[in-house]
């Protein structure tokens, strides 16, 4: 009977160490949000999810973009896990912290976008750095997904 | 072998097993008495089981087909000259419709529109037969009028035993058919791939349809005779024991044998009624659990399918089918999320699903679903009237003027000499949908998204602006979509996150 057990606890184990394996690490990669350099726009929000009823937040951004059909590329993250596919949630970081950051460029971020579209947020995690409005000091981190594909025909 | 040879025992038993009908010959009587007498003999003899019906191999007992109840329309019947004299045709119905599936064909067919019944006399008395016109793709696709028959025929007995069948190809050749059968479900199925003299490459899918829907059922696989004309009648059976009778190993095919010919068959002036569902997933669709979700909830009562393909259910005439393709490609050879393709002349309209794009939230790939449905819909005006050359007859029409106004803008040549390039359709298409069918296009869009997830409706927050945004998908490149300021296009892309935010991704 102990045997047994002993086996069946080996099979799960083995399965789950499978499972952590199989699971991919996305690529951290930062963009600072710089209005100079690109014009973005910026709309966050809380909202109620209408399933659980829970508070969320959105953060959703667009960036003008002659690189797209669209004229700006689109990113957001929220924390409605009702719906799935959720960001985390936005955080304060400071100076230190920031400048451990390796930043990518507007054009490497295209540049990434462009090349993995739809597979782009299976293989990276984008955060957004934004310089704090009322600290200068601080600065704000957004988990974002890109969410409009360069693929628009039908 | 020793399982070949226990098939033409078979045969041969069979061949003897047929006795002589029960009925005596009626005199020659007048084109009304020739129906009467018909109708009588078939409500005394054949529907009480007591007449003996031809047949030279009995009905699979799997066949679906054999098991639906058929019902002869007696009020409809008429007289039909054959080779061998008059004789009675009788339209069909059936307890329950099933549908040919032609091949290579977008069309299905209905059952009760390829079968008779035929009565007719000869030597050994009454003879019933029940007739299933199966044409091919080539046969639907001619538009002449005097076109000659290409397809197979299918002779069964009331009890659906079969007597004889023959497929006509193209070229005027006519081959002899063994009896079907269930495709899998019978050990005789694999002997008869082994039979030399036989090629048994011919299969009918039948499905059931229901207003929306075809889900397949089963499939028929029939052989066709290869060695010669003479072989046949190994086969044959006859439909007498009388001795005398026709087992005399000519299919009963000829004016002397009493039996009709071939010809007989091709030339019944009967058309197949095409399904009567005239929105048909394709299996692609159906087999494949994402695109089936969604398409599952954009059937009747989404205004999408209210609105865009209503017609086609209105006018069986026109044919829409959605299919799932790998790497879908546009005009240019761009990756497309879907692309509706017709061709003027033809009825049927196809809406390819990009199954490489699947991966996308579902309201979006339903959105690209709704957004092929306002194509569809304007390609079945177009091709109702012959192609956008001819829209200046239509202007005046309320159904035409939209069409008229924009192929007139953004081509320029309305003209049945100029030929209609992928871009000038798409440019004139996809401006009428940005200026015109937006709002039916994100009603379509929300009536999907409340179906997948009803606690959504009536939502405070979301609002129809959140379903347009989606709907600007594929109509960017218009002029209502360039004539908007920065701020109002990335106002878009804020709004399909928030409805991004509040909606379950995957179709449930
Ligand atoms: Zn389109």
């Amino acid at each position: 009977m102990n045997r047994l057990f002993l086996v069946l606890l080996c099979c799960l184990l083995s399965l789950t160490f499978e499972c952590v394996a199989q699971e991919k690490v996305r690529q951290n990669i930062y963009y600072k949000l710089d209005s100079t350099d690109v014009k973005y726009t910026k709309y966050v929000s809380t909202h109620t999810s209408p399933y659980s009823k829970n508070k969320f937040t959105l953060n959703s951004f667009g960036l003008p973009c002659d690189c797209h059909i669209a004229g700006y590329l689109s990113f957001s993250g929220h924390t409605n896990s009702d719906v799935g596919d959720t960001s985390e949630q936005a955080k304060t970081i400071s100076v230190n912290s920031y400048k451990k950051m390796k930043l990518i460029s507007f054009n490497e971020l295209v540049k990434l976008l462009r090349e993995h579209d739809l597979d782009f947020n299976k293989l990276y995690n984008l955060y957004f750095v934004e310089v704090c409005k009322q600290r200068k000091d601080k600065y704000v981190v957004y988990n974002v997904k890109f969410r409009n594909s360069f693929v628009d025909s039908q | 072998m020793k399982q070949t040879n226990l098939l033409w025992l078979c045969l041969a038993l069979l061949l003897f097993s047929c006795s002589k009908d029960a009925e005596n010959i009626a005199p020659a009587a007048q084109d009304n008495s020739l129906i009467s007498n018909a109708m009588e003999h078939f409500n005394t003899s054949v529907l009480t089981g007591t007449a003996v019906e031809a047949q030279t191999q009995s009905a699979n007992s799997n066949n679906y087909r054999h098991n639906i109840i058929k019902n002869a329309e007696w009020s409809n019947a008429k007289t039909v000259q054959l080779s061998i004299g008059e004789a009675v045709q009788v339209p069909l119905s059936f307890s329950k419709e099933l549908y040919a599936q032609v091949k290579n064909s977008p069309n299905k067919l209905a059952l009760s529109s390829l079968s008779y019944l035929l009565m007719y006399r000869n030597t050994r008395g009454w003879q019933t037969e029940v007739v299933h016109r199966l044409p091919d793709a080539a046969y639907l696709a001619n538009t002449a009028i005097n076109k000659s028959f290409t397809g197979m025929v299918l002779v069964e007995n009331w009890q659906g035993n079969f007597i004889r069948g023959y497929s006509y190809d193209g070229n005027g050749t006519v081959k002899k058919l063994l009896a079907p059968r269930v495709k899998g479900s019978s050990s005789e199925t694999q002997v008869m791939y082994e039979m030399p003299s036989y090629e048994c490459n011919k299969e009918i899918d039948w499905y059931t349809c229901s207003s929306w829907e075809c889900h397949y059922s089963y499939t028929e696989t029939i052989c066709s005779w290869t060695g010669g004309e003479s072989g046949g009648g190994d086969y044959s059976g006859g439909s007498n024991d009388d001795g005398g009778g026709h087992h005399d190993g000519d299919y009963g095919d000829g004016n002397d044998s009493g039996y009709p010919s071939s010809d007989d068959y091709s030339d019944a002036p009967l058309e197949p009624r095409k399904v009567e569902v005239a929105v048909i997933p394709h299996t692609t669709i159906t087999y494949n659990p994402i695109a089936s979700c969604i398409y599952g909830k954009l059937g009747p009562g989404n205004h999408a399918y209210d609105k865009f393909l209503v017609e086609f259910q209105e006018d069986s005439e026109y044919t829409v089918i959605f299919k799932l393709q790998d790497n879908l490609t546009d005009y240019r050879g761009y990756p497309a999320n879907g692309t509706t393709n017709y061709t003027i002349g033809s009825t049927s309209i196809t809406i390819l699903i990009n199954s490489s794009r699947l991966d996308r939230p579902s309201w979006e790939v339903a959105g690209t679903f709704v957004h092929e449905m306002a194509h569809a819909y304007l390609a079945q005006k177009l091709v109702s009237i012959g192609g956008p050359g001819n829209l200046k007859q239509y202007a005046e029409n309320t159904n035409f003027t939209d069409l008229f106004d924009y192929y007139s803008k953004y081509v320029k040549i309305i003209d049945n000499k100029h030929v209609y390039s992928p871009e000038e359709n798409s440019s004139a298409q996809h401006n009428l949908m940005a200026d015109k069918l937006i709002t039916d296009i994100a009603i379509g869009i929300r009536d999907y998204v409340e179906a997948n997830t009803p606690e959504i409706k009536n939502h405070s927050e979301i609002t129809l602006e959140q379903y347009k945004a989606v709907a600007w998908n594929g109509l960017r490149e218009t002029g209502a979509y360039t004539s908007l300021s920065t701020e109002e296009q990335t106002e878009i892309g804020i709004n399909t996150t928030i409805l991004q935010s509040f909606t379950v991704d995957r179709c449930i």
